[in-house]
């Protein structure tokens, strides 16, 4: 497992929100966490975030961490599982676990 | 109706004076229900995206009613977005079937189509399942915010059908985004139709081009704009009580997690082993094409047909001879591949419709990313075990070229289709289990070799994972049995014209005395090489017409349990079946299908041999 606790940018001195601020790529969050999604860095899998209602911005939890496989991610009642590489090139904030 | 001269997908005739229906929706919502309910014709139906390959067309009072693909928005992104958007822009009102379980995602869509400006009535599927989920939908206030009727549907239950009937002459058009309605009024002046204008608007290039309009490039602010209206209208109309993890929660994260999940999959593919191998292949084969066809119509037909022509004639040997047409044909179809694909298809139809495929893509997208494909791949890959010719096609769910190209090839050379599995199983049920386990290790085996080298090999790069997990659901027993029937009619009816002029051929090249010409030509191969009895090279001859009957042509002869085991190995492995490689080279190209051709006879005659060899039958 890859060690989520990376030290936080410049961020938090600065925030009001009483969350914990952590920007790192979805593959780096753990099961259970609770997360905003800053960036997708991939043409179609944005088009495809927008249409499930997880892109930028969008607040989802992670519900499981297959090892080295997919994640699966949570908004509302729909799911869906992103492949470990794409994960990678998502950037996400980390509100709580 | 914009576009008069959309040929394309429909499957049938635009009747004048008749308005075109088109149902839209995103994947597994209820759809083919919903189109089954409405005009009383059977269309497939699954929890699974991607089984609406080919658009259904059917009657509803005096309109037509289109089923579309399902799609989780309009544009050109795949194939089945092509198709469906294609049957949009040409319809004239839109049914558009929602998952009210699901509505933050399905009304992305819903709002797309309103900013398309067509007439629409949304069904608000699922509407008890929604409830008992403890999601609360104020549908007054949907109506309002969408400006367009809403009708509440439970569609497998058959409620809420009359209403949405009663609602269709109701349609209008609804309330459209206000960010975008300038730049729609502009661009919709030069083009015709707002929902054209709307595509061009948004980027579709193929739109665009077909209009000779530049693409816009402003998608992803349409679409967050969108975004944000959706999440507005489910903030207002959805009350939720929540409940705490499911047992269904639990179990479809026990599914996807290899310690639970591999352990799910080996009992399934147990369950299923013991249920197609050793009882269906078993026992049901057994008793059909042995005791009722080999003991009792066979000698009954011979006996009849004996008055007529003598026996040993050539029009003998052609009608009910040993490549009868009149006996072996049905004694396969019926006896041994009938009961197979019933099987297959109904395990399939459950998979589909509890919604464990997704879960199982999930499970597998690790070692298929290996292989150069990711877990979605696995939807082609078991389709290929029912019939590889169909698979082939779907292989166009697959985002890239490349996993095109691989997945093509995996199936074609290591994936026996159902009917060539329920022979060989039949088959391998007379040797000792060590030897089936043998082919499934080999094949297996095989099948990760040539996916991984395929990886090493072709350029490009693969697409990653994304892919919708749909509710778990209990499967309804109408709906398999509909499914089932109707995959297994199609199934049987491309077979039988297969196998009769198949068994036509090999009669005739029997009885002309070519079969002893190509015996005598492979002997070095086959006996030599392979360590069989000169007479299998028939079942090769056969094998090319189709594989499921080239592992037929084995029920004949004697074979020791090695035997077996290399000649099934190599007739696995062997050439695609004749329509297989029609699809191939209607997908693929000429140079892919000779590659495939010549490179699956080199494997299968090396591997084939190798087997041989080392269980030194030779």
């Amino acid at each position: 497992m890859a060690d989520p606790d990376k030290s936080c940018p410049t961020e938090s001195a600065v925030s009001v929100q009483p969350v914990v601020c952590e920007t790192c790529s979805l593959d780096c969050i753990r099961k259970g966490d609770r997360i905003e999604i800053i960036s997708v860095n991939d043409q179609h899998a944005r088009v495809q975030a927008l249409r499930f209602g997880m892109a930028e911005g969008a607040r989802v939890e992670c519900v499981t961490k297959i090892p080295a496989g997919p994640l699966v991610i949570r908004s509302g009642r729909q799911e869906i599982a992103v492949g470990r590489a794409l994960a990678k090139r998502i950037n996400v904030r980390r509100l709580s676990s | 109706m914009s576009d008069a001269s959309c040929h394309g997908p429909a499957s049938t005739e635009v009747r004048e004076g008749a308005e075109t229906i088109v149902l839209v929706g995103n994947p597994n919502v209820g759809k083919s229900v919903v189109f089954n309910a409405l005009t009383g014709t059977y269309v497939d139906v699954s929890n699974f995206p991607g089984t609406t390959v080919t658009l259904t067309r059917g009657r509803l009072g005096e309109n037509d009613l289109v089923d579309t693909p399902g799609v989780y928005g309009v544009s050109s992104f795949n194939d089945e977005e092509t198709v469906a958007r294609d049957i949009i822009l040409s319809g004239d009102i839109i049914v558009n079937v929602v998952d009210a379980v699901h509505l933050e995602r399905d009304l992305f869509l819903t709002l797309q189509l309103v900013d398309m400006g067509k007439r629409m009535v949304v069904a608000l599927n699922m509407a008890d399942e929604a409830r008992r989920e403890g999601v609360g939908i104020d549908r007054d206030l949907l109506e309002d915010l969408l400006g367009v009727p809403v009708i509440e549907t439970v569609a497998v239950e058959g409620l809420g059908f009359d209403e949405l009937r009663a609602a269709i002459p109701r349609a209008r058009g609804g309330h459209a985004g206000v960010e975008l309605a300038a730049d729609l009024d502009e661009m919709a002046c030069c083009v015709g139709t707002r929902a054209e204008a709307l595509l061009v608007l948004e980027g579709d290039a193929a739109v665009s081009e077909r209009l000779g309009r530049e693409p816009g490039t402003r998608r992803d602010e349409i679409y967050i704009a969108r975004r944000h209206r959706v999440d507005d209208v489910c903030g207002h109309i959805i009350t939720e009580t929540l409940t705490g993890a499911s047992f269904s929660a639990r179990l479809s994260h026990a599914m996807m997690h290899p310690l639970t999940g591999i352990p799910m999959l080996i009992a399934l593919l147990a369950a299923i082993y013991v249920v197609f191998g050793q009882w269906v292949a078993g026992n049901v084969v057994d008793f059909l094409r042995g005791t009722v066809f080999e003991h009792h119509f066979t000698p009954w037909l011979q006996g009849l047909t004996a008055h007529v022509f003598a026996r040993g004639s050539w029009p003998f040997e052609l009608l009910v001879g040993q490549f009868g047409v009149l006996t072996m044909t049905p004694a396969t179809l019926f006896g041994v591949i009938l009961p197979l694909v019933i099987g297959f298809y109904l395990l399939l139809s459950i998979l589909e419709d509890t919604g464990y495929l997704p879960r199982i893509a999930a499970l597998a997208d690790r070692s298929l990313t290996s292989m150069g494909l990711n877990g979605r791949a696995v939807i082609p890959l078991i389709l290929g075990l029912g019939c590889v010719t169909m698979a082939t096609l779907t292989t166009r769910i697959l985002g890239s070229k490349r996993e095109r190209f691989i997945a093509t090839a995996l199936m074609a050379v290591a994936v026996p289709c159902s009917a060539q599995l329920g022979i060989i199983a039949a088959l391998m049920a007379t040797a000792k289990p060590i030897y089936t386990a043998a082919y499934f290790t080999i094949l297996l085996a095989v099948f990760v070799a040539l996916g991984t080298a395929l990886n090493k090999l072709v350029p490009g790069k693969s697409t990653d994972l994304l892919i919708d997990l749909p509710s778990l659901r209990l499967p309804r027993i109408d709906n398999l049995v509909r499914k089932t029937s109707a995959k297994v009619w199609g199934f049987m009816r491309e077979v039988t014209t297969f196998f009769v002029g198949g068994t036509l051929v090999l009669g005739l090249l029997k009885v002309l005395g070519g079969l002893t010409l190509i015996e005598r030509a492979a002997r070095p191969l086959v006996t030599g090489w392979l360590g069989l009895p000169q007479e299998t090279a028939t079942a090769f001859v056969m094998a090319i017409i189709r594989r499921d009957f080239g592992a037929a042509g084995f029920f004949t002869m004697k074979l020791s349990d090695p035997q077996l085991l290399v000649a099934m190995v190599t007739i696995t492995l062997f050439v695609p079946c004749l329509a297989s490689t029609l699809v191939v080279l209607k997908e693929r190209g000429w140079a892919y299908m000779v590659g495939l051709f010549l490179g699956s006879i080199s494997l299968a005659f090396l591997l084939g041999g190798i087997v041989a060899h080392v269980l030194r039958i030779v």
